[in-house]
Formats: structure tokens, C-alpha cells, sequence
């Protein structure tokens, strides 16, 4: 059906350079909350973002209703928005290339066809021991099927076709509060042991003492530290922000920015994640960090050619306003495992997670958030107490740059078509500035 | 159309649902953006498609599909079924929803001008004039202007006999003027999220763009150089899409029923505004009243109907500083001991569920002259737009950071100060509120970035105040 799609919108944009991202996808979720079930849905839908270009002239459309009368409708629309435009000043060059992909890597048929039932089983036990033992919990359980197909009139034709399965889940005791993930394309979950995690770390979290604001060393648990290592990129290792001197990256490449313990790639072939750009262009791995020091940044077709740096294939369907993302950013691990750096520590606070994090300074990344769903005290490498929860106000480059530590145990979470892969990391001079009442 | 929701409303019927209803949205959108003198994006963008949405044993279920067939409405109100079957076997207690009235009524935002009429011609010219200011001082490296317009088509069955249909019409439009030096300094207009509100293309032409667009441009130029905003107590007087931000995370979230009863916890939090502080808890200060109103005119989340059918309607949140309601559906208003619900059940498109958003809801003006709230200041500083912003997960503790700040002393306005941050506790800092300028400086703030749910919905709401005062606030520059 899709290449049908494909075929049409090309017969109606005839005579123009046309590039289509067709995107079908398939979604479940399961949402509880108090024990129960509170939401449970399913959606289908097929949509095409489609490019034309002519004359040095551009314009984007969605097209969602596919008969021939429908979609002839929308282009003339768009040709008519297009005959009155001036040239642009950037135009992105219909992507060729060689290399064909058609990956099926991360797609299990079982997990595509998970049943509202089957999801159900899936928290049945859980939702079970938390009412017999006067807990509550929440989360959710979900499964997704997404076809992505992106195409050209000139004849690329790149497909990825992938499954996902996410479980969350947050156990709370008397206002104690402890949260487990885990993120798999198959449903190889151990949803057992992701409950036991959250229910021990709601047990460690009752009766927190309130400690004061200000620097502490942190061991940052993965599922916090996503929240914030994601700014960087589309903050920092992004092309765009880096060409216009909004990054930190900015006249920096081949500097030592960060502990030499810090390497970063962004690497599509170590996770579940699209091997193509929404040009279609082939993605490569590309060291960002090496030992510390900056290497390089991502980029697009645009900003390939503002910083004559290569083109990587982090494109996300030109011309827009933000610039390359990083898909598939990756910390590597270091050696110990996150058990092995509490018990190395003598005094840290252990954050499990983060909560509305949001820059203040873009160029340094510097972060403000909260810590929730369980925040403790590490002393003589043992969790002694839990905490109030605290606001932090930090530069990330600066934290970078105090890592002390990082695990050799990560976790891979994934969004649409990115994901990224994050470990424990021990940072010191870790700044909260402000507490709550909880 | 027709045969579709009557299709869907007639299976739901045979099949004995508790309840059941469908949505189908026809939207069209369109984007443009500018970036200095480059379109980065010129989209015209149609969805259509539809939502069932089915109670079964006390259960929910909901499906959406936007293949638009009827044998595909069949296979969707199945499905939805199916997945209420499965929710009925791990509730608490079987779902009832409040009574409410079947209507058969069309509603339309009220328009003078069609957005989607205006030429595209026109709207690039705008913006390229609007860039064109903003880029005469080479101290400015990045002008940002963009508009957009949405027209929401809805249908609305129920299995209670209800047909709803509503045309729902958005349009937005705003700049950024982005200056950078030795710092990266941010000027937005008419706001850094308030740009759209429920009106025509009239919208547009009031903000009168290209009249504002030297003042941005030299404002966020000085901010470059403007000393730091000091670190102490002051008192604050905030407006603009700042206080609108301010009412949306500390009081708008924080009143909604869902989250209050622990339905969010596993994304967006819970709320410290338990439901045994009801007509009791000190919100704010005796001026403090917060009022919800789905009729406001030009409000982004006025509508004729929620989404659960409920009619439009105005309502305190906080009355005399002093928590007096929350944002309900049909599903919860009874646990608070509401007969009907308020009517705040909204969902973002026809693949989304409808859950309890946050409504219009403005701070009501005071007394005060604005003139006067800064003459009877003697340290303080007044704060514009928002530039950062972070909440706890009871929506207590939050942080935010402006995009300008000017010092008051001794009751005159000294100096602009760059990168303000203030922070506090919520119900601490609504109960410092103690002066709110009258209905002449009345205005309305849209959000169109709000997000909640899982999955996650993005929605829009307006927030109006004037400016308003709060006393002692720690406040710190970055």
C-alpha cells in the first residue's frame, strides 16, 4: 500500500523535485494509575510529508487522505503557495546514494501484535501486590509498529520498519516514591525485576530528611541523567547552534571541554534506531567526544555546507529552523558497575530521576529541574537515608567536565526515530539551589 | 460524515456499551516561518480522521483510524471494545460518568477574517518586513518570525443522543530578535509562547508586528550589555506571557482533577491542591481570584462543548485567595461531589483521548493603577516573558527566567537587568500578592505548547491578567 502512496504523490508532482517521508504507525498503551486502569488506546494512522521544489523555489504539505482526487486537492494547493514565492537562498540537493536500506532489524511481528489483554497480564501482578500491601502505582505499558519510508523522485527508496515495547512504572508508599523503565523492540521485558526496583527504591525513599542547597557530589542514575545529556543534542552538538555561536561547541572543536573519562558518539548501529536520515541519506557514527575533548558536531545537508564540515545524516527533513539532531547519542560506559561507584563513594547524593528539566543558558547548558521518585543519601558507600527532593541549576559542560565516574552498565531509551543510550555517572560540585516540601 | 457517526453511535448501541461517543476532526494548519531572510518552513498541512471512545463494564476503551471507510468505523468500535473489555477487568470501581444533557447544536468561533482567505503573499510580506528591522543592527544575528493558523473541523456523537459540530479557528503570529556577543540575549513579541489566540486573521493585524519590531530589536540589543539582575529579595512585579506561565504551571495544572487524584503521577506529577483543601486552603492573598471560563472570547480554549459533550462554562478556581474548584470531566467531578462536571475533558486531535486539560484561566484585575503599583514600590523589579521554566512534580517548588527585568527603587524604574530568575513555593508566593492593576491592562496570554498524557498531548489554553505584585521574592541573574 505504501508504494502505491508513494507512486501517486510522484504522479502529481510531476515536473517537480519531489521527496516524500511516508510514516505509518501502529500504537497501543496501557495507562494505570491507583492500581487501576485509567486510559487504554490504540491508533492507526498513515501520513506523508512531502517537498517540492521548482525553480529554486519550496514549499512542504502533509497529505493524510491518499485518493487520487484528495491528493491532487493538496498539491495544487501547495503549487499554487509555490508560484508565488521568491527563490530561496538555500536549496537541499535531492539526496543520492548508493546504498539501499530496507531494515527490518528491530521488528518482532509478536510485540507488533500485542493484545489489549496481553498488556493487561503484563501489570496485572503488580497492580495485585501494590493494593494488598496498601501501595499505589502508576505507569504504563505500551507497544508500537512505525514504517518509515523515505523516498525521491529520483529514485531513493530507503525503509525501516520497527517495533517498540516501553514499560514504566512508579510505586508510592506514604507519599515515598520510587520509579523503574525498561525499553525493549521485543518483548524480552523482565517486568518482575523492573517491579522490584521500583517498590525497593519507594521502601528506601520514606521518612526523607530535608538537607540544604548547595554542591554536592551527584551519582546520577541513567533514567535522570537522559533528561538532561538529551540537550545536548539539539543544543550542543547540533551544526546549526554551533555555526551561529549558540553552542558550547562553538570555536571549540578539538578543545578538552570535559573529564577525559567523558566519550560520546552518536552511533546508529549500536541501538535500535532508524540507519537513515528523513533525507534518506545513510547515517554514520560520528565521535563527538573523545577522552573530553570535542571532536566533532552533527550535520545536515544545510549546515554541511555553512561549516564545510561532511555531511553526516542527521538531517531532519529540510529546510527548518533547528538545525542536526544527534539520533542516537551515546555515552560510553566506563568500568565499574553502578553498584561498585556508590560503594567507592563516601558521601554523594544518589537521584534516580528528573523532573521538568529547561535550560537557562542554551550556550552552557546550564539545566534547571527537580529530582523525584527517589533521592538518597550515599555515605561510606552505602545508601543511608532518603532526601527531600531539590531543584538543580547547572551548566552540563561544567558537569561534564567534574564526571569522577561512569558505569559500565547503561540503559537505551528510545522516542520516535531516536534513541539514546546512558550509563550512572558520579559528578562532583553538583549544584541544587533550591528544596521543596517533599 | 453523517453515516459515519451514526454508524459508530448504532454498533455502540447494539453492543450495550455504557457509553460511547465519536470524534472526527477535519483540521487544516498552516506554518510559516522565517528565519533572517530564508522561509525554513512554508507548510500547509490537512488530518482528518476519527476517534471512538467506549465505556464498557465500567471500563475505557479508544480507538482512531484515519482511514475514513465505514467498514474501517466498524473494525475501530470493535477494537475499542475489546479494549474496554480488557481496562474492566482491573478498575477499582466501575467507571460512571455525571448526567449530562443530550444537545444538537453548531458552534463557531466567532472570525472577521478567515486566516486561511489572507494570501500567502501577504502574511511573507509581514514577515520579511518584521526580519528586516530586526536585522538593521548587525548586533542582532538571528531574526525569527512566524505565523499560524489552524481551523478545526469537529463532529461530536454520543450514545446519549448528542450531535455536536464546531468549527474552531486559531491564529498566531510573533518574532524573536536574538542578539549575541560575550552572551546570547533573546527579545520576543507579542510573547515567548503567547503568540495565538482564538480569533481570525484580525488577530494579526492587531499585534501591529512591524510597529514593534525596532523596540524588540534595540531592547534585546541593550540586554547584551545590561548589568546582571541582583541576587536578593524584591518584590516583583510580573506581566505579560510571564505571569500567564506562571498561572498555567502554579495554579492551572495544579488544579486539575485527574492529576490531583494521582491519574498523571506516571508522567506530569501529581499537585499538592489535594481535594480535603477544597473551600478551605489559602491559595493566595485575599486579591487572588483565579477563574476558569471556557466563553472567554478569543480564549484558545473556548469552545462551545468539551469533549465529553459538557457546555461551555466559567467557574472559580481560587475566589478571595482561597481554593474554591479544579478543572473536571465527566468521569471525576464526582469524587469531589460535583453533579456535572465543568466541562475541561479536551483532546488534542482525533487520535487522542479527551483527559482533563487545563481551560482559559485568568488572574481577575485588581484596583490598582499600573503607575501606581510602581510608585508605591521601593526595591523591586519588573519582569517580562518567560525565557526558562521548571516546576516540581506537586507543581510547589518552581524556578523561572525572564527575557528582561528593570529595577525599581524608591518607586521609579532605574535600569534594565539582564538573565532575572525567581523562585519560590506557590502558595507562598500567590499569598505575597498584593496589588493586581485593574481591567484596563487586562490581557490575553495564549499557551499553545501545553503537554500532558501518555500519550503525550500537546493543547492550548489563554491565560489573561494584568500586571500584578508579589512581595519578598528571591530573585537571582544567571
Amino acid at each position: 500500500m505504501n508504494n502505491t502512496i508513494i507512486e501517486k504523490i510522484f504522479k502529481h508532482t510531476k515536473g517537480f523535485d519531489t521527496h516524500i517521508i511516508l510514516n505509518s504507525t501502529k500504537g497501543s498503551l496501557t495507562r494505570f494509575g491507583d492500581n487501576e486502569i485509567s486510559q487504554n488506546v490504540s491508533t492507526s494512522e498513515t501520513r506523508a510529508d512531502v517537498r517540492i521544489i521548482r525553480d529554486g523555489k519550496i514549499v512542504k504539505f502533509i497529505i493524510s487522505r491518499f485518493s487520487d482526487d484528495d491528493i491532487k486537492i493538496v498539491v495544487k494547493k501547495a503549487v499554487e503557495t509555490l508560484n508565488v514565492l521568491k527563490k530561496a537562498p538555500f536549496i537541499p540537493e535531492p539526496t543520492r546514494t548508493e546504498v539501499k536500506i530496507d531494515s527490518k532489524r528491530y521488528y518482532d511481528e509478536k510485540t507488533a501484535n500485542m493484545s489489549p489483554s496481553e498488556r493487561a497480564y503484563c501489570i496485572k501482578d503488580i497492580l495485585k501486590f501494590c493494593k494488598k500491601t496498601q501501595r499505589l502505582s502508576y505507569g504504563i505499558v505500551s507497544n508500537s509498529e512505525d514504517e518509515v519510508v523515505v523516498a525521491n523522485n529520483i529514485g531513493l527508496y530507503q525503509r525501516y520498519k520497527a517495533t517498540k515495547i516501553n514499560y514504566e512504572i512508579i510505586v508510592n508508599k506514604n507519599n515515598a516514591y520510587g520509579k523503574a523503565v525498561g525499553y525493549s523492540y521485543k518483548n524480552d521485558i523482565n517486568f518482575n525485576s523492573i517491579n522490584e526496583i521500583a517498590v525497593k527504591k519507594s521502601d528506601m525513599a520514606c521518612s526523607p530528611v530535608e538537607i540544604k542547597p548547595g554542591r554536592y557530589t551527584v551519582i546520577i542514575e541513567p533514567l535522570a541523567f537522559v533528561e538532561v545529556f538529551s540537550f545536548f543534542s539539539y543544543l550542543g552538538f547540533n551544526a546549526l547552534a554551533y555555526y551561529e555561536n549558540r553552542s558550547f561547541a562553538s570555536g571549540n572543536l578539538g578543545k578538552k571541554l570535559f573529564s577525559e573519562k567523558v566519550n560520546v558518539i552518536d552511533d546508529p548501529f549500536d541501538m535500535p534506531v532508524m540507519p537513515f536520515d528523513l533525507e534518506g541519506m545513510p547515517r554514520e557514527r560520528v565521535v563527538l567526544v573523545e577522552n573530553g575533548v570535542l571532536k566533532n558536531v552533527v550535520t545536515d545537508k544545510k549546515t554541511s555546507k555553512l561549516t564545510g564540515l561532511p555531511y553526516t545524516g542527521n538531517s531532519i527533513f529540510e529546510p527548518n529552523s533547528h538545525g542536526a539532531i544527534s539520533l542516537s547519542l551515546s555515552m560510553l560506559p566506563g568500568k565499574k558497575t553502578s553498584d561498585e561507584i556508590i560503594a567507592d563513594t563516601d558521601r554523594a547524593l544518589l537521584v534516580t530521576d528528573f523532573h521538568y528539566t529547561n535550560p537557562l543558558k542554551p550556550k552552557s547548558l546550564e539545566i534547571t529541574g527537580m529530582t523525584r521518585n527517589g533521592t538518597y543519601l550515599v555515605e561510606n558507600g552505602k545508601i543511608k537515608k532518603a532526601v527531600k527532593n531539590m531543584r538543580f541549576t547547572q551548566s552540563m559542560v561544567e558537569a561534564l567536565n567534574n564526571v569522577e565516574d561512569i558505569s559500565s552498565d547503561r540503559k537505551t531509551l528510545s522516542e520516535w526515530i531516536a534513541s539514546i543510550s546512558v550509563p550512572t555517572v558520579k559528578i562532583k560540585n553538583f549544584n541544587f539551589s533550591s528544596g521543596t516540601e517533599f | 460524515m453523517n453515516d459515519m457517526l451514526k454508524r459508530a453511535v448504532e454498533i455502540m448501541k447494539f453492543k450495550r456499551v455504557d457509553f460511547g461517543d465519536i470524534r472526527i476532526i477535519d483540521e487544516q494548519q498552516q506554518n510559516i516561518n522565517v528565519k533572517n531572510t530564508e522561509i525554513t518552513e512554508l507548510k500547509n498541512d490537512t488530518t482528518l480522521g476519527f476517534g471512538v471512545r467506549v465505556l464498557y463494564s465500567g471500563g475505557w476503551g479508544f480507538a482512531s483510524s484515519n482511514k475514513m471507510t465505514l467498514p474501517e468505523v466498524e473494525r475501530v468500535v470493535e477494537l475499542a471494545i475489546d479494549i474496554a473489555k480488557a481496562s474492566s477487568n482491573l478498575v477499582n470501581s466501575k467507571v460512571r460518568l455525571s448526567k449530562e444533557e443530550s444537545y444538537t447544536d453548531v458552534w463557531k468561533t466567532p472570525c472577521l477574517i478567515d486566516p486561511f482567505s489572507v494570501s500567502v503573499e501577504k502574511k511573507l510580506e509581514t514577515l520579511f518586513s518584521v526580519n528586516n528591522i530586526l536585522l538593521k543592527n548587525p548586533k542582532i544575528k538571528t531574526a525569527n518570525s512566524k505565523m499560524s493558523f489552524i481551523k478545526t473541523h469537529k463532529y461530536y456523537a454520543s450514545t446519549e443522543n448528542s450531535f455536536i459540530e464546531q468549527v474552531l479557528i486559531y491564529s498566531g503570529a510573533g518574532y524573536n530578535a536574538v542578539a549575541i556577543g560575550d552572551d546570547v540575549q533573546v527579545r520576543s513579541y507579542p510573547g515567548a509562547h503567547a503568540f495565538m489566540l482564538s480569533m481570525g486573521y484580525e488577530y494579526v493585524d492587531s499585534l501591529k508586528l512591524v510597529e514593534n519590531a525596532e523596540r524588540v530589536r534595540e531592547e534585546a540589543i541593550a540586554l547584551l550589555t545590561a548589568p546582571l539582575c541582583p541576587s536578593d529579595d524584591r518584590d516583583l512585579i510580573i506581566y505579560g506571557d510571564q505571569l500567564a506561565l506562571q498561572i498555567h504551571e502554579s495554579c492551572g495544572h495544579a488544579s486539575e482533577l485527574d492529576r490531583v487524584l494521582g491519574y498523571e503521577e506516571s508522567y506530569a506529577g501529581s499537585s499538592f491542591l489535594t481535594t480535603d483543601k477544597l473551600g478551605k486552603f489559602r491559595y493566595g492573598s485575599d486579591i487572588v481570584n483565579l477563574v476558569a471560563d471556557t466563553t472567554l472570547p478569543g480564549g484558545l480554549a473556548t469552545c462551545g462543548y468539551d469533549d465529553d459533550g459538557v457546555k461551555a462554562q466559567r467557574w472559580h478556581i481560587v475566589k478571595n485567595g482561597i481554593l474554591s474548584g479544579y478543572m473536571t470531566n465527566r468521569e471525576f467531578c464526582n469524587r469531589i461531589g460535583d453533579k456535572k462536571s465543568m466541562g475541561a475533558n479536551r483532546a488534542d486531535s482525533y487520535h487522542s483521548i479527551p483527559i482533563i486539560r487545563i481551560t482559559n484561566l485568568g488572574l481577575m484585575p485588581g484596583e490598582w493603577e499600573y503607575d501606581d503599583i510602581i510608585k508605591s514600590t521601593k526595591k523591586g523589579v519588573i519582569l517580562e516573558n518567560n525565557r526558562s521554566w521548571s516546576i516540581d512534580q506537586k507543581r510547589l517548588n518552581f524556578q523561572f527566567g525572564c527575557e528582561i527585568g528593570w529595577l525599581i527603587e524608591n518607586g521609579k524604574i532605574k535600569k534594565m537587568v539582564k538573565n532575572p530568575v525567581y523562585q519560590g513555593i506557590t502558595h507562598k508566593f500567590w499569598g505575597s500578592c498584593d496589588a493586581i492593576a485593574n481591567e484596563k491592562y487586562w490581557k490575553l496570554y495564549g499557551v499553545s505548547n501545553c503537554g500532558k498524557g501518555q500519550p503525550g498531548q500537546i493543547f492550548k489554553m489563554t491565560h489573561a491578567s494584568s500586571p500584578a505584585r508579589f512581595k519578598n521574592v528571591k530573585i537571582f541573574g544567571r
